[in-house]
């Protein structure tokens, strides 16, 4: 039995794949279901940055709408839109996944090197400000992208495979094909954080300048880690267009980026699921709250500052040692400075920092 | 045992808002020399090592490193140069694990950017990662994280830190800051074995250090070098007495 304990905490992977394999079966409807899914892998992409870099971007909303609208442009019944480049139209999933993915990294790696130049609330400053960018352009750009209205008319694809046809117009044949997406990408993110760069990356996220003096270059680590959290947050966002059949204009705002830090922070971004956690605790206090009052942000907004003063390595930090220690009967102590995520001390302090001189 | 020039300044200087704190400064050390820089509060000393290690650009003048010019080479350059350095403030990666901070350390750079590649268990980086924590004593604290260790314990994982990118030069800046007689002596006996096979240059306020351990020694004064020489010669210089105590 305890061999099967210490097995989950070491894989948290299998415990996430158990829990969201019966998923559906408890959300309150299946659409929610896959909202939470993609929210989660676009919260766990940004912690690549937040956590693990101690990058604190605030426009995350960039490379989510970027993958969105990459996987929504390339499809040809977009209605209304996108006559420019109606020849360049291909009506394929994977192709459609493929383009949102990549046209997110590109995006990530452009707006990277340009940010990286600056460190701190500098850095935070200049991501928002690119995000606003493109959320504008975006807008201008209507023969493109239709404006305000967005794309809209996504077609809707099905899987055919061993004479077998799967209609993803079924919300729960669409949950399962984005949990596929979804377990296969935390799997990648797992092997990519634990590997020889993301030990570097979490050096560099520590102390900068120690980390060149041991050779490390840190310019080019934080660009990758910047690389990959759009390329993730581009599946996300491209898979979102997929299942909504629509891109709307409000993927690009700059209220997709903090939700997306309110995710994280609520789940606790100290633990590799936490942000995970506080995506389907965002979405299911907002689909409640929503029902009761329309003014459901403020409800939010309260548990949010609730977990932030009270439990601030969020409501995983906070969970996870207590199980642990269940688990094993142990009334174990729970050690409050280990149990702390480091980067909720760095991210925040880094905001509230006064900026440094070096940071310019 | 002292060989070709290692490393060699020319006129370096480097200025902070009109305050020149290193001025013009023609520097030379040998291959397998161990070095001391010695001089009273904001001679330049650590300004001129931080100079060398490219943490700070320099103002005006040229640095070469084993014959080859270095001057505006970015930080990660010159450590791969091998070019070592330990902090006067402690400057360790305080969320990692002992462990992980001499390995990331110890990690050739080649191995960054493999994301899809794994730790492997035993391999060159642990065996060498294990070694430096024996040689700095801290094999038993290595599960730690670098915020849970002692003040003693921090300076002897800076120096396991600076030996973990095999520095042909080690620049360490006052090593024994703030420590006990006993601590002192401990740190005097780890600089002298690792000296065998290194150049080492060291910045130090405590005299007695410096006097046993260095083969020559040079001493700043606002900004430039005052007196070079070996131990007696730099005790009994005139010009040095003046400015350390005072009197002539």
């Amino acid at each position: 039995m305890r061999r099967l304990n210490n097995y989950f905490i070491k894989n948290p992977l299998t415990l996430f794949l158990g829990f969201f394999l019966i998923f559906p079966l408890i959300a309150p409807y299946y659409a929610l279901a896959t909202q939470v899914l993609i929210f989660g892998l676009f919260a766990m992409a940004f912690n690549i940055v937040y956590t693990h870099s101690g990058l604190f971007s605030l426009g995350h909303a960039a490379y989510f709408g970027l993958g969105a609208y990459g996987a929504g442009l390339i499809l040809p019944s977009a209605y209304g839109t996108g006559e420019a480049i109606a020849q360049f139209k291909v009506e394929s999933l994977w192709i459609s996944l493929v383009c949102g993915v990549l046209l997110a990294g590109i995006g990530a790696l452009a707006i990277g090197a340009l940010c990286l130049r600056r460190r701190g609330i500098y850095f935070s400053m200049l991501t928002l400000a690119f995000a606003q960018l493109l959320y504008f352009t975006a807008i201008q750009a209507s023969p493109l992208t239709g404006g305000h209205s967005g794309l809209r008319g996504i077609p809707a694809f099905s899987l055919d495979f061993a004479g077998l046809s799967i209609p993803l117009n079924n919300p729960i044949n669409f949950y399962y094909f984005t949990l596929v997406f979804v377990g296969l990408s935390l799997a990648a993110m797992r092997r990519i954080l634990g590997s020889p760069f993301g030990s570097a990356i979490r050096a560099v996220r520590d102390n900068e300048s120690r980390a060149a003096a041991c050779g490390h270059d840190v310019r080019a680590l934080k660009l990758l880690a910047f690389v990959f959290s759009g390329l993730f947050s581009g599946l996300a966002g491209a898979l979102n267009v997929l299942h909504l059949r629509i891109a709307s204009i409000d993927l690009f705002h700059w209220s997709t980026s903090a939700d997306v830090v309110m995710m994280t922070l609520l789940g606790g971004a100290g633990t590799f699921l936490g942000p995970f956690v506080g995506a389907a605790l965002f979405l299911v206090l907002q689909s409640e709250f929503n029902r009761i009052t329309e003014y459901w942000s403020l409800f939010i907004g309260t548990v949010l500052i609730l977990v932030v003063v009270f439990v601030p390595g969020g409501v995983s930090g906070w969970l996870l040692p207590r199980l642990v220690a269940a688990y094993h009967g142990v009334r174990a102590r729970i050690p409050a400075q280990r149990s702390r995520p480091p980067a909720a001390r760095l991210g925040q302090s880094r905001l509230l920092d006064l900026p440094r001189k070096s940071d310019r | 045992m002292i060989g070709d020039v290692m490393l060699r300044t020319q006129r370096l200087t480097r200025k902070f808002s009109g305050f020149v704190a290193v001025n013009e400064v023609d520097f030379e050390v040998r291959r397998g020399e161990l070095r001391a820089i010695i001089g009273p509060n904001g001679a330049g000393k650590t300004t001129f090592f931080r100079l060398l290690s490219a943490d700070l650009p320099v103002t005006s003048g040229r640095i070469w490193f084993e014959g080859r010019e270095v001057t505006g080479a970015p930080a990660h350059h010159l450590a791969r140069l091998g070019v070592g350095r330990s902090y006067q403030i402690t400057n360790a990666f305080p969320n990692l694990t002992i462990f992980e901070n001499v390995r990331i350390a110890s990690q050739p750079p080649s191995l960054d950017f493999k994301f899809w590649a794994t730790y492997r268990q035993p391999s060159e980086l642990t065996d060498k990662t294990n070694r430096i924590l024996d040689i700095v004593h801290l094999s038993g604290k290595r599960a730690l994280l670098a915020s849970e260790l002692s003040y003693g314990e921090l300076r002897r994982l800076e120096l396991g830190m600076a030996l973990g990118t095999d520095p042909r030069l080690l620049l360490l800046d006052e090593p024994t800051a703030g420590m006990s007689p006993t601590e002192t002596q401990t740190t005097i006996e780890l600089i002298q074995r690792i000296a065998k096979d290194r150049t080492i240059i060291l910045v130090e306020h405590k005299m007695n250090v410096v006097m046993t351990v260095c083969d020559r020694i040079s001493t700043f004064h606002q900004g430039k070098i005052l007196a070079e020489g070996t131990p007696e010669e730099i005790r009994a210089n005139r010009d040095v007495q003046a400015v350390y105590f005072g009197s002539r």
